[in-house]
């Protein structure tokens, strides 16, 4: 018999989407995690162009965005990360240096949760095959 | 002239406006509202705004005009600015100069206003460029006009009258492919009900809605645009399967949220007025997060309530403006405003919604944010992301009923 994939792993703890939504199917779950990989992504890119461009104005606005967001899968380490550089980018006067640092950080802890996810979503579909 | 005259829709920036007065009254004699700023920030303010506009912008040189509108827009920074036109007020020294950055698309027009020569110039220009905006409505009465005028020989009157009945005419071409696809629609819509095959004339359709410019420009337009997405939502409610990897662009998500919240199965009553007549409270949320919106809908999942959602304020705006909401859930960051903003337009102006409770939905517990909220008509805050529990409780807060699915 078949184990349904497990909620939790460092990064996350997909219980915590509950709180929000009240119980879910695993169908609505896995529907609700494809959701978030997308935002989350779109915020990876958006962060890098950011960086790139030194617009630390967008950096602070998808820091924020994040720091809220990653609470619903339960991914604290995430939004401490995410809470790290928008307070970096908001300090006057700013220390572009100390907002790199922080965004490595965040961009890190994003991609972690990225790949773990990923691996989530591919072992939902493999059980519900 | 205007359709809304409350909004701001002209901006003069001066600092000197002992040399404008004449500009003003003319304007002002045309119930034509100025609104006089006399720094770069206040013009940025305004250009954030969501409500398109004229900026007349005066400077001893020409050169300065140009300076001080860059330096506005610069400053909005990531900012949407809204849809809007830049006029320089010049001298006649600088006629030429104007001119040629005119040519350039530099500014939207000029006029030689130190001093005002032709008195009635100002309001040409503001009829042309309100037009341009989508938020002039003058009445075609040419001829009227040409039988006024006794001095006209009868070979122009008959060429003039001649010409405008013909555009007259391209003018009710216009109107009559409009009428055919608003029939067309409702078509559509009345089979798709019935669960038949509906037939839509796109390419019509597109080249139709591609006219609208702006969102204030002509109603019957954004009517149809309007029963066009409403039918398209149908369709889409339809198909499940849409809320995968596929899944693309904001607005589907808002016609899934709009789709997935109107459940018609029996209600546990709650007494009061909305229970009495048994219609399901309707909330707006208004957030630019994807995820956070789609929380919300999960949320509300097991009652019978209708969500309607907007990505931006502009498309909340439209909403507010259009149907009343039993309550609006309001994120202060929004793309291309901020949410404080939006409030105080609703509550200022004149809304189907001024009553409606507002709360607003923060990242962050900023007590000068929350205050200024409460002062400007907000019920409340949440501290995102918002808990089952809280949403719940809100809800019984302002007696708005939940009835369970």
């Amino acid at each position: 018999m078949k184990e349904i994939p497990s909620l939790r792993s460092e990064k996350y703890d997909l219980a915590a989407v509950y709180q929000f939504t009240g119980e879910l199917e695993l169908n609505e779950l896995h529907s609700y995690v494809i959701l978030f990989l997308k935002n989350i992504k779109k915020c990876i890119k958006d962060l890098h162009h950011a960086f790139e461009c030194n617009d630390f104005e967008k950096i602070k606005v998808v820091a924020h965005n994040m720091k809220s967001g990653s609470l619903y899968i339960g991914a604290q380490k995430l939004s401490d990360s995410c809470r790290d550089l928008e307070d970096s980018a908001m300090t006057i006067p700013l220390e572009p240096q100390l907002v790199k640092l922080a965004g490595k950080h965040a961009q890190s802890e994003l991609n972690e949760v990225v790949n773990l996810l990923e691996t989530w979503s591919q072992s939902v579909k493999e059980y519900k095959k | 002239m205007l359709k809304n005259t409350k909004s701001n829709h002209i901006i003069l920036y001066t600092c000197d406006i002992d040399n404008d007065k004449l500009l003003i009254s003319t304007l002002n004699n045309y119930k034509l509202r100025v609104v006089v700023v006399s720094s770069i920030h206040d013009i940025s303010l305004h250009i954030k705004e969501d409500t398109p506009k004229i900026i007349f912008i005066a400077a001893e040189q020409f050169q300065e005009t140009l300076r001080v509108y860059y330096e506005a827009l610069d400053g909005i920074h990531n900012a949407n600015p809204c849809e809007h036109l830049i006029v320089s007020l010049v001298s006649r020294h600088d006629e030429k100069e104007a001119y040629e950055a005119f040519s350039a698309g530099v500014i939207d027009d000029y006029l030689v206003s130190r001093p005002l020569y032709e008195a009635h110039r100002p309001l040409v220009i503001c009829e042309h460029l309100l037009k341009r905006l989508g938020l002039c409505f003058t009445e075609a009465n040419g001829i009227d006009f040409i039988n006024q005028n006794q001095n006209y020989s009868e070979y122009s009157k008959a060429i003039i009258a001649k010409g405008l009945e013909r555009k007259e005419e391209l003018r009710n071409d216009f109107e009559q492919s409009i009428s055919k696809i608003d029939q067309a629609l409702d078509r559509a819509t009345e089979q798709i009900i019935k669960e038949q095959t509906a037939k839509l004339d796109l390419d019509l359709l597109k080249s139709t809605l591609a006219t609208i410019r702006s969102d204030e420009i002509r109603p019957e337009l954004l009517k149809i645009q309007d029963k066009a997405l409403s039918l398209l939502q149908k369709i889409i409610v339809n198909d499940p399967s849409l809320l995968t990897e596929d899944t693309e662009g904001t607005d589907e998500l808002e016609a899934i949220a709009t789709a997935k919240a109107a459940p018609t199965v029996n209600a546990h009553l709650i007494d009061t007025d909305i229970a009495k007549l048994k219609l399901p409270p309707s909330i707006l949320i208004i957030e630019d997060d994807p995820v956070s919106i789609h929380t919300t809908t999960l949320l509300f999942k097991p009652y019978k309530v209708k969500i309607t959602s907007a990505y931006s304020g502009r498309r909340a705006l439209i909403y507010l403006n259009q149907q009343k909401f039993d309550l609006v859930l309001l994120d202060i960051s929004l793309p291309d405003t901020n949410g404080l903003y939006l409030l105080d337009q609703v509550k200022k102006n004149d809304s189907p919604n001024t009553e409606t409770p507002f709360i607003m939905l923060t990242g962050d517990k900023n007590k000068n944010t929350v205050k200024k909220a409460i002062l400007m008509g907000a019920k409340g805050y949440i501290i995102k992301p918002m808990f089952k529990s809280t949403i719940i409780k809100l809800f019984k807060q302002h007696n708005i009923p939940l009835y369970l699915v």
